[in-house]
């Protein structure tokens, strides 16, 4: 009885040009939006992979040089583009592409994409995710907002009911022949996205992709699953048709429009990031001063200098069988390490303060935590482009002091800066390269999100068949 | 009659409770709205105030120290530059400074974005502090500020849709239609009247709250400011005008209140969010910018030219520019310090090149824009919102464009004095270019907003024409 009911109200929804129409306008958009995806993701590895080989190129052919010279010049890292970017392009545009990786500095990321468009980006960018997000729950609402209150202001719902089908039942069947006329949608969009991502990636990459791109597509699941639950609910308990629109459609503008901006508006307020300016002026003070003001640089310097004395057993700096400068750069490199330690890791105990302010706020929208969901699992949230900046800084870190333990072992000269190094050294200092966390690193920072999508979605379902239940019947 | 019915409508307003509460959400919106974003720029006035005081100090300072005779110190541990030296102050940053206009409360725009406070020096910008910023949080930019001018593009209309998506249709299902129009009253005065009644005060509500807010907030109620208000009330009376003659339009096919409020939202929704978004993709596709790693390669490959021969690159520079071989005639080929000036000033010569590659084309995208910004009210009203507020992309190409100039008077200052090797005396400090914003023209402003609003009153006018003209063979319940 159940299936019948569902398939009457697929049926009919389906003849309904209303969901014909809008479903058709949502289909295309989506598949504009994985077409753009791919090119985007497309154009940008191919700039990246140039580039990385670029600045591989340059280092190794820079000829003869001091090592210490060379770590000045430094190289760069660009940041990958993941292959499931092209269904959620994430934080992508409003995080740095490039991190130039030189002696002294752990720098920030520059080249944020948003920075070279113009303001009608704002108004957010074309994506498969952001069509999922904001306009398919719309759809549903448009699709089920009269489920019940349009038959019961027609009288028909009496009709329905008076031959006999249990009341749960038919509650079932509506909900199913809702989620069953989306399946047509989703699933040949689902196809669609499983084409762009294996024609934007070889073989290997989409086999490695595919167990996120499950996840994202459970995530949704959970979403609409949520988004279904309320308009049954909301249908069932509201007399008319035109006030279960209305409540619906404020539900939606809270979820997807209000909620997310006040909630960054308060995280902000409550974790200020640092400016620029305050940033770097405690890392200059720390740098000079030591990390709590009791280690100045100078008497750093000469500890290490009383302590190699000591250790090698000779009777002044110069008498050292190692270059002096070369351990300094070095040592002063693990001291920066510590300092830099520091207040990076208080910008991003800040964005993650603020990311659970939003992760809060994602009880009362559902829109938060799929939005979170669907950019973790494809790769382009905070915690993936933390990860990549940590894995560029350990990178700086072993290329500094590979480039001063060579300064210090081998240049015997006084002060060491005539001592030059040629392509030999260059091409044996390690490369970057980068590889994206598995899928189960991905599902452990989202599992919050995860548990509070799935509370929206079995939550609103139960309320759902319950109101359905117990409604009125006219 | 007209006055009649408007009176009998404010009356039933008043009486109604759902109205009474959207008019009060909508106003709360508003204020929270100010002063989030008053408080934002407020913040971020204050640290570009802090960087500019700590710049003056340090200018001071050196003045100061060169008048007292002090050559730096090249003591291990103690290192001080010379600041009488042209290469100190000069390779040094300076940072010239973007002001926010009188009006920038109303709308955020583009200022979180773009870097307000730019960097100016001698050599490129690579190795100062000033390409070692942004520390805000990406999710920050993703989720979009709580701005007022949020409130009037995305929310505003939504507001306007609820009020009035069955100002016709739900007298006609109430069946209150038929008894009205059995006065000596028509249809059309009937619309015209309900219309009248919902516009004047929801346009009063939001233009006292936006123009009580803004200049709260405001240091002085200046000319410019009062301008810049009045352009903003101009935006937000024929903003609102366009949804509410949607809503006329939409009322005059006679469909049911139920499917008025469809067609009102998916209206909203393709016109705020899924045009602007198409259209996105149509003008970047059509003026992409270059990507960001070729600026990488510009400040990388001269450097090696650079390490290879050194001191080849300073002789051939004095020969090109005899005018710069210092009064002694004494010229080092051996001084890294110039071969890097040298080095530094071709570099910065390569990355400008780019960088105006990146304005030209996103200059050409804002063209399309300005083109095409009348598919979707919205943009228009994104569009003139930053424009009033002074944070859209043609008042910070504005500045850029005198940053340029700021930083080729800065380099025709130094550079000479650093290669004839001059030192500054203290009166020389007084001389140093000194960047000062010069405000972008008020009345193209309002030319680029009045051309909006021009459009957003032809629309709303031509549905209103055309919905009028359905009226007439409306069907009655």
């Amino acid at each position: 009885m159940i299936i019948k009911i569902a398939r009457k109200e697929m049926t009919e929804l389906w003849r309904d040009g209303r969901f014909r129409w809008s479903g058709l306008i949502v289909f295309a958009l989506l598949l504009v939006a994985l077409a753009v995806g791919w090119k985007n993701y497309t154009t940008v590895k191919r700039e990246h992979d140039t580039a990385n080989a670029e600045s591989r190129r340059t280092w190794e052919d820079q000829g003869k040089r001091n090592p210490h010279s060379a770590a000045h010049f430094g190289v760069y890292a660009f940041k990958p583009k993941t292959p499931l970017s092209l269904i959620d392009s994430g934080l992508d545009n409003y995080t740095g592409t490039n991190i130039w990786v030189e002696a002294h500095y752990q720098n920030p990321s520059r080249g944020r994409p948003v920075e070279d468009a113009t303001a009608l980006q704002r108004f957010g960018e074309l994506t498969a995710a952001g069509v999922l997000l904001l306009l398919l729950p719309l759809l549903i609402v448009f699709l089920g907002f009269d489920i019940f209150a349009g038959e019961r202001e027609r009288g028909t719902l009496r009709q329905a009911l008076s031959i006999g089908v249990k009341q749960s039942d038919f509650a079932l069947g509506k909900l199913l022949g809702l989620l069953a006329a989306l399946g047509i949608l989703l699933v040949p969009a689902t196809i669609a996205g499983v084409l762009a991502l294996a024609l934007a990636t070889g073989n290997d990459l989409l086999l490695a992709s595919l167990p996120r791109f499950t996840l994202l597509c459970l995530s949704y699941l959970l979403y609409f699953s949520a988004f279904a639950g309320i308009v049954v609910a909301v249908s069932a308990l509201v007399a008319t048709a035109r006030l279960s629109l209305v409540i619906l459609i404020g539900f939606w503008i809270l979820s997807s429009l209000v909620v997310p901006r006040l909630a960054n508006d308060l995280a902000e307020r409550v974790y200020p990031e640092p400016s620029s300016e305050q940033f770097w002026a405690a890392i200059d003070k720390d740098l000079k001063e030591g990390v709590d003001g009791h280690n100045p640089a100078n008497d750093r310097t000469k500890a290490l200098e009383e302590k190699l004395i000591q250790q090698y057993g000779v009777a002044k700096r110069e008498d050292l069988p190692i270059n002096f400068n070369g351990i300094a750069l070095n040592a002063g490199e693990e001291y920066a390490s510590q300092v830099f330690d520091k207040h990076w890791s208080r910008v991003w105990h800040t964005y993650y303060s603020q990311q659970k302010v939003h992760q809060a706020f994602g009880v009362v929208a559902p829109f938060l935590p799929t939005r979170s969901l669907s950019m973790g699992f494809a790769g382009t949230d905070l915690a993936h482009y933390e990860d990549f900046t940590g894995a560029v800084e350990q990178y700086r870190r072993d290329f500094n002091r590979m480039l001063n333990m060579d300064f210090a072992e081998n240049s015997k000269t006084k002060d060491g800066y005539n001592y030059f190094v040629d392509r030999e050294l260059w091409e044996r200092s390690p490369d970057f390269a980068y590889q994206q966390p598995n899928v189960t690193w991905a599902l452990t920072n989202q599992i919050w999100n995860l548990l509070i999508l799935a509370a929206w979605a079995f939550g609103a379902i139960a309320i759902g068949i319950y109101a359905a239940v117990r409604m009125r019947i006219d | 009659m007209l006055t009649k019915i408007i009176k009998t409508e404010w009356l039933n307003l008043l009486a109604e409770k759902s109205f009474a509460l959207l008019a009060f959400a909508l106003l709360m919106l508003i204020a929270y709205s100010v002063w989030s974003g008053a408080t934002w720029v407020e913040q971020r006035r204050s640290q570009t105030q802090t960087l500019l005081d700590k710049q003056e100090k340090d200018r001071a300072e050196a003045k100061e120290k060169t008048e007292q005779g002090f050559t730096g110190s090249t003591t291990p541990g103690n290192f001080q530059p010379d600041p009488s030296d042209p290469y100190t102050m000069g390779m040094g940053l300076q940072y010239a400074s973007m002001p926010f206009s009188s009006g920038a409360v109303f709308s955020i725009g583009q200022a979180d974005v773009l870097p307000l406070d730019a960097g100016v020096t001698v050599s490129t910008l690579q190795r100062t502090k000033a390409d070692k910023e942004g520390f805000e949080n990406p999710l920050s930019f993703l989720s979009g500020r709580f701005d007022l001018s949020f409130v009037i593009v995305y929310l505003f209309p939504l507001f306007i849709l609820a009020i009035s998506f069955n100002m016709i249709s739900g007298e006609n299902e109430s069946g209150t239609l038929r008894l009205l129009l059995s006065q000596p009253l028509t249809l059309k005065v009937l619309a015209a009247a309900k219309l009248v009644a919902l516009f004047v005060p929801v346009i009063s509500i939001v233009l006292v709250a936006g123009w009580v807010g803004t200049s709260i907030w405001a240091d002085s109620v200046s000319t410019d400011l009062v301008i810049r208000s009045a352009l903003w009330g101009l935006l937000v009376i024929s903003y609102a005008a366009f949804w509410f003659a949607l809503a006329v339009f939409v009322n005059s096919f006679g469909f049911s209140s139920a499917t008025n409020a469809v067609i009102s939202s998916a209206s909203w929704l393709i016109l705020v969010l899924i045009l602007p978004s198409l259209l996105n993709v149509a003008i970047t596709a059509a003026y992409p910018v270059p990507s960001r790693s070729e600026l990488v390669s510009a400040v990388r490959s001269v450097n090696l030219d650079m390490r290879r021969d050194g001191s080849r690159i300073i002789a051939e520079h004095y020969q090109d520019h005899p005018e710069l071989i210092p009064k002694d005639g004494k010229t080092s080929t051996e001084d890294f310090g110039l071969a890097f000036v040298i080095v530094q000033r071709e570099q910065k010569e390569r990355v400008d090149a780019v960088e105006a590659r990146f304005g030209e084309q996103l200059r050409n995208q804002q063209s399309l824009i300005s083109a095409f910004r009348f598919l979707s009210p919205s943009i228009v009203a994104q569009e003139a919102s930053n424009d009033i507020a002074g944070t859209g992309l043609a008042r910070y190409q504005h500045f850029r464009e005198q940053v340029k100039q700021f930083d080729a008077a800065w380099g025709d200052y130094f550079v000479p004095r650093i290669f004839r090797k001059e030192k500054l005396s203290a009166t020389d400090f007084d001389s140093v270019p000194v960047f000062k914003y010069e405000e972008e023209q008020l009345a193209s402003v309002a030319r680029r907003v009045l051309t909006g609003t021009a459009f957003l009153l032809a629309a709303a006018g031509v549905l209103i024409l055309l919905g009028f003209k359905r009226l007439r063979h409306f069907n009655l319940a």
